[in-house]
Parts: structure tokens; sequence; C-alpha cells
């Protein structure tokens, strides 16, 4: 689950190639279940005012 | 999906929605839905979703009432065929259902063979998941 993000977060602490706000970004996208995962999608996305339909008028989305 | 499942429609979850479910720190704007049906049904996926409530915004893009855009796809570039990448999908918990994922190594696969602009930013942060992913699980 997402609040066990400093358990990964440890694990992580001697990959190379990632710098510590990387290692935070992974960790808690590795710690969360899939429902925390979309729902942080779903979070940033209406930070932005990019959730539904809305986004398909400022982007042309064909993925 | 519940829908699909009650219909018997055999569906799995692909392309960068599949890859934030596995841990992937994107964002993606749609559900990509790959559907075990031949492209000219695309008409009997939109008639289930807007039974359930969907608004059709394109012809294979259906906005759900909370939001969420849904895009079905009927051929995958790069991969085997449904039957075949079913087989190799994970399930993952997601929305309550036990839901088939396309698994990160072969969304990247199938990055690798379209390559649009997007994809090489893609393939990176799939390759740096599944390098903290191996990490991840060897201290546990």
């Amino acid at each position: 689950m997402l609040r066990d993000w400093p358990k990964v977060y440890r694990r992580l602490e001697l990959m190379r190639g990632l710098d510590e706000h990387e290692k935070v970004l992974y960790a808690r996208s590795l710690a969360a279940t899939p429902d925390e995962r979309w729902q942080m999608n779903v979070t940033f996305l209406r930070s932005l005012g990019l959730w539904g339909r809305s986004s398909l008028k400022k982007f042309s989305s064909n993925s | 999906m519940g829908a699909f499942i009650a219909e018997e429609i055999q569906f799995q979850l692909i392309g960068m929605s599949a890859a934030i479910l596995q841990g992937v720190p994107v964002a993606t704007l749609d559900v990509d839905l790959w559907l075990d049906l031949p492209v000219r049904q695309y008409m009997r996926a939109v008639n289930l979703a807007v039974a359930h409530g969907a608004k059709l915004l394109r012809n294979t893009v259906v906005e759900l009432t909370d939001g969420t855009l849904v895009n079905f796809i009927f051929e995958v570039t790069g991969l085997g065929d449904f039957a075949t990448e079913l087989g190799r999908a994970r399930k993952l918990r997601f929305h309550g259902l036990d839901v088939p994922v396309m698994s990160l190594e072969r969304i990247r696969k199938s990055k690798a063979a379209i390559m649009r602009p997007k994809d090489p930013a893609h393939i990176h942060y799939i390759d740096q998941t599944l390098r903290a992913s191996k990490a991840n699980r060897r201290k546990k």
C-alpha cells in the first residue's frame, strides 16, 4: 500500500541512475496498489484540469 | 469492464493505463481496452458502454460516468494475437475486479514496434520501473 512506500524506498536507495526524487517517485508507485496507482493518475490529471472529455479538446489523444 | 465480463466479451488492459497499474509513474488520459472482437463490431462495445451510462465521444472512445475515457482497441501492433497475449497477461485487482493486464515487457515490445514520438519516453519509464521492481523484490 502507498503508506508503506518508505520500506520500498529503503530497497531502492542503492539503485544507480536514479536521483533522490526519482527514488521516492518509484518507491511510492511500487508500494501502491493498482487502485491507488490509478487514483494518483486521476488526481494528477484533475489538478491540471485534464480529466474527462476536456482533455480531448486540449490534446489530440490517439494512444 | 464488468459489463464485458457479463457479456462474455474477453478483454485486456493495455498501453500506459496498464503500465500505471503495474507501477510505472506516468500519467495517461485514457484506459486502453483491447477487446476480443473484430473491428467491424466496434459498435457492440460502444453500445454496451452507452447502455451503462457512458457517452460516445469518438468512434471507439467513450467517457464513463466518472469521467474516465476508455479507448476500445481491436488490433495491436508488434504482438501476438489476442488469445496469445491474454495467456501472458497478469491478473490484477482493479475497481473490485480481477482484470487481465498486459505485462510491462509486452507493453514495451509493442511500443518498440510502433515507436511514435512519445514511445521512447514511455519505454524509458517502463525500463526504470522494471529495474526498480527487481531491486524491490531482491531486497525483500
